[in-house]
Protein backbone atom coordinates (compact mmCIF):
# COMPACT_ATOMS: atom_id res chain seq x y z
CA UNK A 1 0.00 0.00 0.00
CA UNK A 2 1.69 3.31 -0.57
CA UNK A 3 2.24 5.81 1.91
CA UNK A 4 0.34 8.45 1.37
CA UNK A 5 -2.78 6.39 1.61
CA UNK A 6 -1.23 4.50 4.74
CA UNK A 7 -0.92 7.93 6.85
CA UNK A 8 -4.24 8.32 5.80
CA UNK A 9 -5.63 5.48 7.05
CA UNK A 10 -3.67 5.07 10.43
CA UNK A 11 -2.20 1.85 9.11
CA UNK A 12 1.29 3.15 10.28
CA UNK A 13 3.49 2.75 13.19
CA UNK A 14 4.44 5.36 15.35
CA UNK A 15 8.42 4.98 14.13
CA UNK A 16 7.05 5.33 10.11
CA UNK A 17 4.86 8.46 11.74
CA UNK A 18 7.96 9.91 12.65
CA UNK A 19 9.90 9.24 9.16
CA UNK A 20 6.90 10.43 7.59
CA UNK A 21 7.15 13.43 9.19
CA UNK A 22 9.99 14.52 8.73
CA UNK A 23 9.65 13.78 4.94
CA UNK A 24 7.03 15.49 4.54
CA UNK A 25 8.94 18.35 5.80
CA UNK A 26 11.08 18.06 2.78
CA UNK A 27 9.05 15.97 0.43
CA UNK A 28 6.62 18.15 -2.01
CA UNK A 29 6.32 15.25 -3.91
CA UNK A 30 5.45 13.57 -0.98
CA UNK A 31 3.19 15.83 -0.03
CA UNK A 32 0.88 16.05 -2.96
CA UNK A 33 0.75 12.74 -2.58
CA UNK A 34 -1.35 12.96 0.22
CA UNK A 35 -2.89 15.69 -0.85
CA UNK A 36 -4.25 14.23 -3.94
CA UNK A 37 -5.25 11.21 -2.20
CA UNK A 38 -7.46 13.16 0.03
CA UNK A 39 -8.92 15.17 -3.30
CA UNK A 40 -10.38 11.87 -4.55
CA UNK A 41 -11.45 10.66 -1.25
CA UNK A 42 -13.31 13.41 -0.54
CA UNK A 43 -14.90 13.59 -4.22
CA UNK A 44 -15.79 10.01 -3.32
CA UNK A 45 -17.67 10.84 -0.39
CA UNK A 46 -19.50 13.80 -2.42
CA UNK A 47 -16.90 16.85 -1.33
CA UNK A 48 -16.53 18.01 -4.56
CA UNK A 49 -15.34 21.36 -3.87
CA UNK A 50 -12.48 22.89 -6.34
CA UNK A 51 -8.99 22.31 -6.36
CA UNK A 52 -8.28 26.26 -5.87
CA UNK A 53 -5.77 27.01 -3.48
CA UNK A 54 -7.91 26.69 -0.17
CA UNK A 55 -5.68 24.38 1.64
CA UNK A 56 -2.54 26.57 1.18
CA UNK A 57 -4.56 29.58 2.80
CA UNK A 58 -5.82 27.77 5.64
CA UNK A 59 -2.08 26.61 6.27
CA UNK A 60 -0.51 30.50 5.06
CA UNK A 61 -2.75 31.71 8.05
CA UNK A 62 -1.58 28.41 10.55
CA UNK A 63 1.93 29.53 9.75
CA UNK A 64 1.19 33.40 10.62
CA UNK A 65 -0.50 32.71 13.79
CA UNK A 66 2.76 30.28 14.77
CA UNK A 67 5.05 32.91 13.99
CA UNK A 68 2.54 35.22 16.14
CA UNK A 69 1.49 36.90 13.34
CA UNK A 70 -2.37 38.01 13.16
CA UNK B 1 6.43 5.89 22.15
CA UNK B 2 5.77 1.95 21.62
CA UNK B 3 6.59 0.72 17.64
CA UNK B 4 2.61 -0.26 17.41
CA UNK B 5 0.47 0.55 14.29
CA UNK B 6 -1.62 3.63 15.46
CA UNK B 7 -5.03 2.91 13.65
CA UNK B 8 -7.95 4.52 14.78
CA UNK B 9 -5.21 6.44 16.85
CA UNK B 10 -3.95 8.55 14.02
CA UNK B 11 -5.34 11.58 14.75
CA UNK B 12 -4.57 11.77 18.15
CA UNK B 13 -1.03 10.93 17.62
CA UNK B 14 -0.85 13.82 14.53
CA UNK B 15 -2.02 16.26 17.25
CA UNK B 16 0.61 15.03 19.76
CA UNK B 17 3.81 15.51 17.42
CA UNK B 18 1.48 19.12 16.37
CA UNK B 19 1.87 19.92 20.55
CA UNK B 20 5.35 19.32 20.67
CA UNK B 21 5.71 22.04 18.01
CA UNK B 22 5.19 20.05 15.02
CA UNK B 23 3.57 21.84 12.10
CA UNK B 24 3.31 19.64 9.68
CA UNK B 25 1.35 17.22 11.70
CA UNK B 26 -1.52 19.81 12.38
CA UNK B 27 -0.98 20.67 8.53
CA UNK B 28 -1.78 16.75 7.50
CA UNK B 29 -4.70 17.26 9.76
CA UNK B 30 -5.96 20.30 7.60
CA UNK B 31 -5.49 18.46 4.57
CA UNK B 32 -7.25 15.63 5.91
CA UNK B 33 -10.54 17.28 7.29
CA UNK B 34 -10.91 20.53 5.36
CA UNK B 35 -13.32 19.83 2.86
CA UNK B 36 -15.22 17.72 5.58
CA UNK B 37 -15.81 21.10 7.74
CA UNK B 38 -16.47 23.72 5.22
CA UNK B 39 -19.10 21.04 4.54
CA UNK B 40 -20.28 20.84 7.63
CA UNK B 41 -20.13 24.67 8.68
CA UNK B 42 -21.73 25.54 4.32
CA UNK B 43 -24.64 23.31 5.65
CA UNK B 44 -25.37 25.71 8.65
CA UNK B 45 -24.51 29.24 7.17
CA UNK B 46 -25.77 27.94 3.54
CA UNK B 47 -22.93 30.12 1.98
CA UNK B 48 -19.52 29.53 0.80
CA UNK B 49 -17.83 32.82 1.43
CA UNK B 50 -18.71 32.71 5.01
CA UNK B 51 -17.94 28.92 5.08
CA UNK B 52 -14.64 28.80 3.68
CA UNK B 53 -13.89 32.23 6.03
CA UNK B 54 -14.98 30.33 9.08
CA UNK B 55 -13.56 26.76 8.20
CA UNK B 56 -10.01 29.17 8.57
CA UNK B 57 -10.93 29.95 12.00
CA UNK B 58 -11.65 26.76 13.05
CA UNK B 59 -8.39 25.58 12.27
CA UNK B 60 -6.67 28.92 13.96
CA UNK B 61 -8.70 27.50 16.87
CA UNK B 62 -7.52 23.61 16.94
CA UNK B 63 -4.04 25.53 16.47
CA UNK B 64 -4.56 28.01 19.78
CA UNK B 65 -6.10 25.26 21.58
CA UNK B 66 -4.30 22.33 20.84
CA UNK B 67 -2.70 21.93 24.16
CA UNK B 68 -5.91 21.40 26.04
CA UNK B 69 -6.68 18.27 23.94
CA UNK B 70 -6.48 15.30 26.16
CA UNK B 71 -3.86 12.51 24.07
CA UNK B 72 -7.18 9.83 25.14
CA UNK B 73 -9.32 12.42 22.81
CA UNK B 74 -11.07 12.01 19.75
CA UNK B 75 -10.27 14.65 17.49
CA UNK B 76 -13.17 14.68 14.55
CA UNK B 77 -15.33 14.85 17.32
CA UNK B 78 -13.56 18.03 18.94
CA UNK B 79 -12.72 19.51 15.29
CA UNK B 80 -16.33 18.95 14.57
CA UNK B 81 -17.88 20.55 17.37
CA UNK B 82 -15.37 23.60 17.31
CA UNK B 83 -17.15 23.95 13.54
CA UNK B 84 -20.29 23.68 14.52
CA UNK B 85 -20.15 25.94 17.53
CA UNK B 86 -18.47 28.86 15.50
CA UNK B 87 -21.05 28.68 12.41
CA UNK B 88 -23.86 29.27 15.35
CA UNK B 89 -21.78 31.68 16.59
CA UNK B 90 -21.71 33.85 13.22
CA UNK B 91 -25.90 33.22 13.02
CA UNK B 92 -26.13 34.26 16.09
CA UNK B 93 -23.86 37.42 15.50
CA UNK B 94 -25.43 37.36 12.00
CA UNK B 95 -29.34 37.86 14.15
CA UNK B 96 -28.43 40.54 16.24
CA UNK B 97 -26.54 42.37 13.70
CA UNK B 98 -29.33 45.14 13.32
CA UNK B 99 -27.99 47.09 9.99
CA UNK B 100 -27.75 43.41 8.73
CA UNK B 101 -24.46 44.19 6.51
CA UNK B 102 -22.53 40.70 6.27
CA UNK B 103 -19.11 40.80 8.68
CA UNK B 104 -16.06 42.37 7.18
CA UNK B 105 -13.93 39.27 5.36
CA UNK B 106 -10.44 38.91 6.13
CA UNK B 107 -9.84 39.73 2.45
CA UNK B 108 -12.26 42.86 2.51
CA UNK B 109 -10.02 43.94 5.27
CA UNK B 110 -6.59 43.78 3.45
CA UNK B 111 -5.53 40.26 3.77
CA UNK B 112 -3.62 39.11 0.66
CA UNK B 113 -4.95 35.45 1.25
CA UNK B 114 -7.84 35.57 -1.16
CA UNK B 115 -9.76 34.47 1.50
CA UNK B 116 -12.99 33.20 0.64
CA UNK B 117 -13.14 33.86 -2.62
CA UNK B 118 -14.88 32.05 -5.17
CA UNK B 119 -13.07 29.24 -7.33
CA UNK B 120 -12.27 30.72 -10.84
CA UNK B 121 -14.59 28.83 -14.11
CA UNK B 122 -11.59 27.32 -15.12
CA UNK B 123 -11.22 25.96 -11.70
CA UNK B 124 -14.96 24.58 -11.42
CA UNK B 125 -14.52 23.03 -14.65
CA UNK B 126 -11.52 21.23 -13.73
CA UNK B 127 -13.19 20.04 -10.82
CA UNK B 128 -15.66 18.82 -12.69
CA UNK B 129 -13.76 17.19 -15.06
CA UNK B 130 -11.72 15.25 -11.88
CA UNK B 131 -14.91 14.52 -10.55
CA UNK B 132 -16.55 13.12 -13.76
CA UNK B 133 -13.11 10.54 -14.37
CA UNK B 134 -13.48 9.48 -10.90
CA UNK B 135 -17.19 8.72 -11.05
CA UNK B 136 -16.09 7.04 -14.43
CA UNK B 137 -13.23 4.69 -13.03
CA UNK B 138 -15.49 4.18 -9.59
CA UNK B 139 -18.32 2.12 -12.44
CA UNK B 140 -15.29 0.60 -14.43
CA UNK B 141 -13.78 -1.36 -10.92
CA UNK B 142 -14.45 -5.18 -10.22
CA UNK B 143 -17.71 -5.56 -8.06
CA UNK B 144 -15.46 -6.73 -5.11
CA UNK B 145 -13.24 -3.42 -5.29
CA UNK B 146 -16.05 -1.65 -5.87
CA UNK B 147 -18.37 -2.52 -3.29
CA UNK B 148 -15.33 -2.25 -0.67
CA UNK B 149 -14.88 1.10 -1.66
CA UNK B 150 -18.09 2.39 -1.14
CA UNK B 151 -18.34 0.99 2.14
CA UNK B 152 -15.32 3.09 2.95
CA UNK B 153 -15.63 6.04 1.30
CA UNK B 154 -19.24 6.61 1.33
CA UNK B 155 -20.53 4.83 3.93
CA UNK B 156 -17.67 5.39 6.42
CA UNK B 157 -16.84 2.11 7.88
CA UNK B 158 -14.11 1.02 8.87
CA UNK B 159 -11.81 -2.57 7.60
CA UNK B 160 -12.98 -4.48 10.25
CA UNK B 161 -17.30 -3.70 9.54
CA UNK B 162 -16.46 -4.17 5.65
CA UNK B 163 -14.83 -7.31 6.31
CA UNK B 164 -17.80 -8.58 8.54
CA UNK B 165 -20.67 -7.41 5.54
CA UNK B 166 -19.08 -8.79 2.72
CA UNK B 167 -17.63 -12.36 4.81
CA UNK B 168 -13.70 -11.54 3.46
CA UNK B 169 -10.92 -11.32 5.29
CA UNK B 170 -9.67 -7.93 6.43
CA UNK B 171 -6.74 -8.29 4.40
CA UNK B 172 -8.63 -9.24 1.41
CA UNK B 173 -10.73 -5.99 1.84
CA UNK B 174 -7.98 -3.81 2.90
CA UNK B 175 -6.28 -5.11 -0.99
CA UNK B 176 -9.42 -4.36 -2.49
CA UNK B 177 -9.71 -1.04 -1.51
CA UNK B 178 -6.10 -0.43 -1.95
CA UNK B 179 -6.48 -1.88 -5.37
CA UNK B 180 -9.61 0.47 -6.39
CA UNK B 181 -7.78 3.55 -4.91
CA UNK B 182 -4.97 3.02 -6.87
CA UNK B 183 -6.79 2.15 -10.01
CA UNK B 184 -8.55 5.71 -9.70
CA UNK B 185 -5.47 7.72 -8.78
CA UNK B 186 -3.57 6.73 -11.65
CA UNK B 187 -6.51 7.51 -13.77
CA UNK B 188 -7.30 10.60 -12.26
CA UNK B 189 -3.06 11.83 -11.86
CA UNK B 190 -3.34 13.84 -15.52
CA UNK B 191 -6.12 15.62 -14.40
CA UNK B 192 -4.38 16.62 -11.24
CA UNK B 193 -1.31 17.74 -12.22
CA UNK B 194 -2.38 21.48 -13.39
CA UNK B 195 -3.59 22.07 -9.82
CA UNK B 196 -0.47 20.24 -7.91
CA UNK B 197 1.05 24.16 -6.70
CA UNK B 198 -2.44 24.71 -5.38
CA UNK B 199 -2.88 21.78 -2.54
CA UNK B 200 -0.06 21.22 0.07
Amino acid sequence: MNEASRLLDGDLTATELTAMLERLKHDATLRDEVAAQQLIRDGLAGLRTPDDGYTLRILARLRRAQRGEK
Amino acid sequence: MSDVQLAGNIDAALVARAQHGEMVALEVLVVKYQRRVAATIRRLVREDRIAEELTQEVFLSVFVALASFKPDGDFAAWLFTIARNAARSYLRSAQNRQDDRPIQLADEAGDHDRLGVAPSPEEEAMARQLFERIDAEVAALPEAQRRALLMREIDGLDYKAIAAVLEQPVNTVKSHIFRAREAIASRARPLLAPTRDRRW
